[in-house]
């Protein structure tokens, strides 16, 4: 009886390790955030090129590394923000991307919006080589327009009522974002000073930036949600996560006028952009380029910034949304809220972060905890 | 014949404490209805939240079924879950039979052996998810010259059985040990092959040790996410990666909370009736 | 008998020294090294690491999490034994009915539970909504207290305290009971002195499977500490996300080496294997 079921055993792993060795037929790998891409895109891909895509998920551009790094899985795309872009072509993980692949890049008229063009020339160099945009946008200040007194203290004052309970209403909950890395960020620019500095006296300023304010909450996607309901006042977030809560609202069936909160970009703030990425172990490399050359086709990428709702990095799709004159609700509220908070600048918002040495990244890690603590 | 008065149970010594028992009794009736909504909270809060017609989870807007609906046309939310279910049901499936035998043969050791093997079954509890998922990834990544796509449900299957075996074998070796060991000489006296005896003499006695094991099992791996995110590949996310990866960029789907939702409340309903069932053939 | 089996858990031993016993040893060299990862370009060695055993930071989360972990166990034995005990005494006629039911929470996703449970911890939630709407109000503002941590804790970790008592509970006679009160044994005396000696080993199994998460889970903290009060789970996951295993490994080994220590003091005391298992 025993025998039996051992033999029984070995065969199943036995099939199990087969069949999970037969390569797959034509497959395209994607390592993605999650929900951060239309299912719909994925199927009209996969029609278009008879082609099966699997998309992979993770949830942070540290995960992301440590699977790439680990090389456990062939990934034939991934989706990293600046920094990490920046750490993996230094690491040696990616390939070059051949742009003469990409039909749909016009070389002599750059199809991307100026707030793209001017983060990437703010990357390291050679970063348009390795990183084909994906969606970008901003860091600002959400705030509660409930909360008498706040809106004009924020907009008037930006930094320096965030970090200065002086200049707030009293009882304002202010919330920071729980990624040391954006908070360290925060600090050197409430200060006048870039956000990518590596030196004792950037990290002694940001701590004392830091240790001025007592936070209400340290979060991640609880602090956009904490503002819209009113458990928060004040919090430094994604304009995508206060687009977010913007969108829900509005399919709630409110319109722009009954929304409680709002944002203000401060001119020195976070500029940031998710981009494809191709790691240099991936298998399906002609699949990969066709796949980033038809996200580069403006009205695909319309498509998917409706469903997404962050930033397109196309100027055309960008057009094709804040020119909309019809009388669809959502549609009008969406080329509202787009040409509101992404609008074209003279001069572009916002300062790429960069990537940090890993023991200096330690020493962030420590000066953020003890900022917690002693508060 | 005169007539004897009855005597009470004060006469005797005894305090009377009938009072108190009904109150005692009530009392304890109030506590464990307070325990089980303890239990049970946040698993309401997740109902509520399934049927509100808003992301929004600070404000219930209207009732609605939609979200129920949704499930089924997330194409990757249902793939996550039914990766989740494989993994899961295959993982407890083999670590309550390996677990089972593995504590039989854990119980038969000397002393010194013993306390070694215990030692080392505690290392996969001990460690944080993040330092098991990392090393596990590791040592499985070694395998990669010969099996070079064994990332993916073979190293995630082996990853659950990681974990979730020392929970079968806590939960079996104590019984082990209660066990009459007269009982194997008896059974072996009597004629019965070891393996037999395993079976027939063995495995009933500590039949609630592996159901407690096997039930400690499956609530580890279904719910796993750090250790599963690094030992799997190839496409193979389960429900836990499809979670907490939502929250990175965009508002989480209410369909989880009707998954969830679903999954507690089939649960609850076959189980019912599978005790009434019982009842109806329960032998005193 | 026992010649049979013996052989039985040898398997498990070569698996468990290669999945466990392997990379703890590859801890402990990490631990003098500082390197990404686990690659060796750029590898040093150096002592640096146990600088981060200064930091004022992780020494409050090492206080946090053992903090948490004690209290919570002990909040949890005592609530969980009273339940395992109602159970065993209970007429229910299918007891593994009410166990599955016990544990059927713990199959809804963990960060799904403890937000739900951090949004009623807070002024604005659904429940505050709905109970609004029937003109009921009612205010609580615990999340991010260490009180909220706590009874995350215990109301997550309840059910892997009843179901090893319950298991130890079982095998105790019920006349057992009677035959204490016929010797003249009251009420609280009988629990004390009779039952609970017979099922304390339920409790050390239900502690080792309460503590051991507690210590290093981090997600319950992070959530209703509001990210203010931090835990060496997250000290942990940090550094590894960080790549930085090596400073991660350190806590990880120190973890291992206080608690197998214990064990180990705990076996080298009870010569006879009575007391742990």
């Amino acid at each position: 009886m025993k025998k039996y079921r051992l033999f029984l055993l070995f065969i199943t792993l036995l099939t199990v390790l087969v069949t999970s060795g037969c390569s797959s037929q034509n497959k395209l790998l994607i390592l993605n955030w999650g929900e951060y891409i239309s299912e719909e895109v994925v199927e009209m891909f996969e029609q278009e090129y008879d082609v099966r895509v699997s998309i992979s998920l993770a949830d942070s551009n540290e995960l992301f590394y440590s699977k790439i790094k680990a090389g456990t899985t062939a990934y034939d795309l991934v989706v990293p923000s600046d920094y990490m872009v920046e750490k993996m072509y230094e690491k040696n993980l990616l390939q070059k991307i051949d742009y003469s692949k990409l039909t749909n890049y016009d070389k002599v008229l750059n199809p991307f919006m100026p707030g793209v063009i001017d983060i990437q020339s703010k990357m390291f160099t050679d970063s348009s080589n390795y990183a084909v945009p994906y969606f970008w946008g901003t860091f600002g200040l959400m705030y509660n327009k409930n909360k008498q007194g706040l809106k004009e203290a924020v907009t008037s004052k930006g930094w320096e009522a965030y970090f200065n309970p002086e200049n707030l209403p009293s009882g304002t909950k202010v919330g920071m974002y729980d990624v040391p890395r954006f908070a360290y960020a925060a600090a050197l620019l409430a200060s006048d000073m870039s956000p990518n500095l590596e030196t004792s006296e950037s990290l002694n300023v940001a701590k004392s930036m830091l240790s001025r304010v007592k936070f209400a909450e340290w979060g991640t996607d609880t602090l956009k949600k904490g503002v819209a309901n009113g458990n928060l006042d004040l919090a430094f977030v994604y304009t995508g996560d206060f687009l977010d809560m913007l969108y829900v609202k509005l399919d709630d069936g409110n319109t722009i006028e009954d929304i409680n909160f709002d944002i203000y970009i401060p001119d020195q703030t976070i500029a940031f952009m998710d981009a494809l990425v191709i790691p240099k172990k991936a298998r399906n490399v002609e699949m990969a380029h066709a796949f980033i050359n038809f996200m580069l086709r403006p009205e695909i990428a319309y498509m998917n910034a409706s469903v997404i709702g962050y930033a397109t990095p196309l100027l055309n799709s960008y057009n094709q949304i804040v020119n909309y004159q019809g009388n669809d609700e959502w549609l009008s509220s969406w080329a509202y809220a787009t040409k509101k908070y992404y609008p074209i600048l003279d001069v572009a918002k916002g300062m790429p972060i960069a990537n940090l040495e890993r023991d200096f990244l330690t020493k962030i890690n420590n000066m953020v905890n003890n900022v917690k603590v002693n508060n | 014949m005169m007539k004897y008065e009855k005597a009470t149970l004060q006469d005797y010594g005894f305090k009377d404490y009938s009072q108190l028992k009904k109150i005692y009794s009530v009392l304890n009736k109030i506590m464990l209805t307070i325990v089980i909504l303890m239990l049970y909270l946040s698993v309401i809060i997740i109902a509520i939240q399934s049927f509100n017609s808003s992301t929004d989870l600070s404000v219930f807007n209207k009732f609605t079924f939609k979200w129920y609906t949704e499930i089924f046309s997330n194409k990757m939310l249902t793939n996550a879950i039914s990766n989740t279910f494989v993994v899961s049901i295959f993982a407890t499936l083999l670590a309550t039979i390996l677990g089972t035998l593995i504590a039989i043969g854990i119980n038969s050791l000397p002393q010194k052996k013993k306390q070694r093997m215990i030692l080392l079954n505690n290392i996969p509890l001990l460690n944080a998810d993040i330092v098991t998922g990392i090393s596990l990834m590791f040592v499985f990544s070694l395998l990669m010259p010969i099996f070079p796509y064994i990332f993916g449900f073979p190293t995630l299957l082996m990853a659950h059985l990681f974990f979730t075996l020392p929970y079968v074998i806590l939960s079996v070796l104590p019984k082990l040990k209660e066990m009459d060991p007269n009982i194997m000489d008896a059974a072996t006296d009597l004629g019965v092959r070891p393996y037999r005896a395993l079976t027939k003499v063995i495995v009933p006695a500590v039949k609630s040790g592996i159901f407690a094991g096997m039930l400690l099992a499956f609530t580890m791996s279904f719910d796993d996410f750090v250790i599963s995110y690094f030992t799997t590949g190839n496409d193979f996310d389960n429900l836990s990666i499809w979670i907490y990866s939502s929250i990175g960029r965009k508002s989480l789907t209410p369909s989880v909370y009707a998954f969830s939702t679903l999954l507690t409340a089939f649960t609850l309903i076959s189980l019912t009736i599978y005790n009434s069932f019982n009842k109806n053939k329960v032998k005193k | 008998m026992n010649n049979a089996f013996k052989k039985m858990s040898t398997p498990y031993l070569v698996w468990l020294y290669i999945l466990a016993l392997f990379p703890v040893a590859i801890m402990f060299i990490l631990i003098f090294m500082n390197n990404e990862g686990m690659s060796l370009d750029e590898a040093s060695f150096t002592f640096s690491n146990f600088a981060a055993l200064g930091e004022p930071g992780n020494i409050v989360a090492f206080i946090n999490s053992f903090k948490f972990a004690i209290i919570s166990t002990i909040v949890i034995i005592i609530i969980g034994y009273f339940v395992a005990y109602r159970v065993f005494r209970s007429k229910f006629n299918n007891k593994f009915f009410v166990l599955t039911i016990l544990i059927l929470p713990m199959w809804s996703n963990l960060l799904l539970r403890i937000e739900a449970l951090g949004n009623i911890m807070e002024p604005n939630n659904i429940l505050v909504d709905l109970l609004s709407k029937i003109n009921i109000d009612l205010y609580i503002n615990i999340k991010g207290t260490e009180l909220a941590i706590i009874i995350g804790f215990v109301f997550t970790y309840l059910p892997f305290m009843i179901l090893p008592i319950y298991t130890a509970l079982e095998k105790i006679d019920p006349s057992l009971e009677e035959a204490a009160l016929d010797l003249g044994i009251p009420g609280i005396k009988k629990f004390w002195k009779v039952i609970i000696p017979m099922s304390y080993k339920g409790i050390i199994t239900g502690s080792i499977l309460v503590f051991l998460p507690i210590l290093s889970g981090f997600a319950i903290p992070k959530i209703l500490g509001k990210g203010n009060i931090i835990s060496l789970g997250e000290v942990i996951e940090r550094s590894f996300m960080n790549m930085s295993y090596n400073i991660g490994s350190l806590f990880a080994i120190i973890i291992l080496i206080l608690i197998l220590g214990s064990i180990i003091i705990i076996n080298k005391i009870d010569k006879e294997g009575e007391l742990l298992l």
